[in-house]
């Protein structure tokens, strides 16, 4: 039985076995890749579709502020009826298809696609179609940066809207800038619009910093003033910290003890265990089965504690499946996911287009979608209409001019800019605009206050007009 | 600086239950891995796959029957079968070479990933608590339901114990262990204790799985953080080693978890590795020597 050596046949067993082995494992990975989300592939699709009755005509009236001085009205119309036609503008779309924000890269993905849906329905940009082109991320930065290279280098994409993920964002903003190309991230890390930007960056939407700030006197109001942060230990968690730190004590808030959480960590207690006992308030930042994980746990062994949170934590969660755990929960929302809590005409509208019920859910599919960060690429899509055609958009080389055209601008509420006014702030490429303030009521997101756009604004740190391009 | 006082006696007794509920749930699934080890020479890599097996399908049980506990016998039961399938379809060409063994189980533990990333997906679950019960002692909270694992966990060991020690299979198994060829003289069919042992090893890992399940995200990839940390108490303990590896379990769960009063919880790990390293330099053979 002992042999000493493998004989020949022994060796030959183990040579069909590696490959079996291999081969089943090929199997699974590609039936993985395939049943998962699409495969990192390209996704070019233009749309053409039968532009509705003449009748069909939106105007908008909106204001451009350039720098804080001057003011120049635009009147914006979009019609229906010219067929748009010629070369495509390409914009370029970063998207977390797979890995672990793939629940966003696929509400991204499609409330994006259903925008430029919109706009070639309704005479595309400048009378041109635009062409959408999806590369996946992975949701990793090596990839991510050589999808960023492809998606200008290769597919010749005139504007690449990028990652949810702010450790992407940053990696690609030189590339931007490299490749003279304009880049409007999604992730909400603070540096991306300071220290880590540049003026080929812009951000449509808020970040941590405008975020926190907005939301710091009402939850110092309403939900304690003994604090304790718990955030997953990167840098979106501790950019929260940071910031909840630097705003609390200005609106008489203390924060006892701040404690950082490795992502996917299996156990919370030994954390839990760390908080004070005399905290009456928990900040947190963590997403998806962390903040599962903590929400229970909490509850378990500090029911007392009273919970505060940005949407990021619940958002792609049905939160009327987590009782009581999360029940009395304050949310900062930047857009609220259930149409009764934000009823406008508009958003009406744009959930009938994007075809999103009144949960926030897909209304086709039933899938969770993660709207309260998906509205961003709708109104960035909107905004690059705007401005390409303000500066009559030729070919890339206008990228220039489409920068300074988007610097200052500002939004009114409206279909295309459905989540409330807004400006891009010219010297930091930096969006301000209105927060929500929810709570969870019998496991429902239910408005407390809006919060308007002054309460986010806070001093630049950098100053990109003075680049140059 | 030492917290003192009346709150750090009450951390202090929280993260010592905490280290010691995760040191019985850790321990089933080491001593599996060590179980397949002593006797059969097999460096199971996939044994974490087979912790997040008995996990998966514990949700999956639970989903179907609506049972907690009935989905964690499946569980156990499914995996436990698999077990013999593996054994015999993929490991016994290779048995008695540990090297080999590694390749084919790093194969079978990326076959059980992708199969559940392709059937359950990529976004980790959490499960509802099966026993939403608060133990209060001395103005500590804990959940109930990690105090019942304990215990279940506590039962498994016991029944474990008792097959080996108490049973005519489990002389079998020992015989094995000592001396396969005498063994295989005597009448014992090897064969069948090998895909037994497997089995057994495959199961312990599900059913430590399956009752961890509630507390941790359930996740593809959730045998990673597990394994490394199993191996670790397999060789403080003694590779092979039965008893060491319940010792070792019992000793560092505890250890980390009281650690993470002073340092953070990572740090805690890297302590985790350095006791490892300590013990490994003194004695190379683990805390205690294997039966062979």
């Amino acid at each position: 039985m002992a042999e000493s050596k493998p004989s020949r046949r022994t060796a030959l067993k183990i040579a069909v076995t590696a490959v079996v082995c291999g081969v089943v494992a090929g199997v699974g990975g590609w039936l993985a890749g395939s049943s998962m989300a699409p495969p990192p592939k390209t996704v070019t699709e233009t749309v053409t579709k039968t532009v509705p009755g003449a009748g069909a005509t939106a105007t908008e009236t909106v204001t451009k502020t350039v720098t804080e001085t001057t003011t120049k009205t635009v009147t914006e119309t979009v019609t229906a009826g010219a067929k748009p036609s010629g070369p495509p503008i390409k914009i370029g779309h970063l998207a977390d298809m797979t890995g672990p924000l793939a629940v966003y890269g696929y509400s991204n993905n499609l409330i994006l696609s259903k925008a430029i849906e919109y706009i070639n329905a309704h005479g595309g940009i400048n009378g041109r179609p635009v062409e959408l082109v999806v590369e996946d991320t992975e949701t990793k930065v090596a990839t991510a940066t050589s999808k960023m290279r492809k998606l200008i280098e290769y597919h010749k994409v005139d504007v690449v809207i990028g990652s949810q993920h702010s450790g992407i964002n940053i990696a690609c903003n030189p590339i931007a800038k490299e490749l003279k190309t304009l880049h409007i991230p999604v992730g909400e890390a603070y540096a991306i619009t300071a220290q880590k930007g540049n003026r080929y960056v812009m951000r449509i939407n808020n970040n941590v910093r405008e975020q926190v700030k907005a939301g710091i006197e009402d939850a110092i109001k309403y939900v304690a003033k003994k604090w304790v942060t718990m955030v997953v230990d990167y840098a979106w968690g501790w950019s929260n910290e940071e910031e909840f730190r630097r705003y609390a004590p200005q609106y008489g808030g203390e924060v006892l003890k701040s404690i950082r959480v490795p992502l996917g960590t299996k156990d919370f207690m030994p954390y839990i265990a760390q908080i004070p006992k005399e905290a009456e308030g928990i900040f947190y930042a963590f997403f998806f089965g962390d903040f599962l994980s903590l929400i229970r746990d909490l509850h378990a062994v500090r029911p007392d504690l009273k919970q505060y949170c940005p949407i990021c934590a619940p958002e792609g969660i049905d939160t009327e499946t987590l009782g009581e755990a999360f029940e009395g929960a304050y949310v900062l929302s930047w857009f609220p996911r259930y149409l009764s809590e934000y009823d406008t005409p508009f958003n009406r509208e744009f959930r009938e287009i994007c075809g999103i019920d009144e949960k926030g859910k897909e209304a086709k599919t039933g899938k969770m979608l993660t709207l309260s960060h998906s509205w961003a690429l709708w109104e960035a899509a909107f905004a690059l209409k705007r401005a390409m055609e303000e500066i009559n958009w030729k070919s890339k080389e206008d990228t220039p001019k489409l920068i300074e055209a988007l610097e200052g601008m500002s939004f009114k509420e409206s279909l295309f800019h459905v989540q409330g006014e807004k400006f891009i702030r010219d010297v930091d490429h930096q969006t301000f605009m209105r927060h929500f303030l929810m709570r969870v009521e019998n496991g429902k997101l239910k408005l407390v206050k809006i919060i308007p756009v002054e309460k986010s604004i806070y001093e630049p740190e950098v100053d990109y007009t003075k680049e140059s391009f | 600086m030492v917290p003192l006082g009346a709150e750090f006696a009450s951390r202090f007794l929280f993260v010592l239950v905490n280290g010691f509920v995760w040191a019985l749930i850790v321990a089933l699934v080491a001593l599996g891995l060590s179980f397949i080890f002593g006797l059969m020479d097999i460096v199971n890599i996939a044994h974490g796959d087979l912790y997040m097996l008995g996990a998966v399908l514990t949700w999956y049980g639970l989903a179907a029957t609506g049972n907690f506990w009935l989905g964690v016998i499946l569980a156990t039961a499914v995996v436990g079968v698999l077990g013999i399938g593996l054994e015999r379809g993929a490991l016994r060409p290779v048995e008695g070479m540990p090297a080999y063994t590694v390749v084919v189980t790093i194969g079978i533990s990326y076959i059980l990933q992708q199969v559940v990333l392709a059937v359950f997906g990529g976004s980790p679950q959490k499960m509802s608590d099966p026993f939403p019960m608060v133990i209060e002692f001395l103005g500590v909270r804990y959940p109930g339901y990690r105090i019942l694992v304990a215990g279940v966990s506590g039962i498994a060991l016991l029944a474990l114990w008792f097959l080996l020690f108490k049973t005519s299979v489990g002389l079998w198994i020992r015989a094995t262990m000592q001396d396969r060829e005498m063994a295989n003289a005597m009448g014992i069919s090897v064969n069948n204790i090998y895909a037994m042992t497997f089995a057994l090893g495959a199961a312990l890992a599900a059913l430590g799985g399956a009752l961890a399940s509630p507390i941790v995200q359930v996740f593809y990839l959730m045998g990673y953080d597990l394994l490394v940390l199993v191996f670790i108490i397999v060789i403080v303990g003694g590779l092979g080693s039965l008893k060491g590896t319940m010792v070792a379990a019992l000793i560092i769960c505890p250890l980390e978890s009281v650690m993470t009063l002073f340092v953070t919880p990572t740090e805690a790990r890297v302590i985790s590795f350095l006791v490892m390293a300590a013990v490994l330099l003194v004695r190379p053979q683990g805390l205690f020597k294997a039966w062979r």
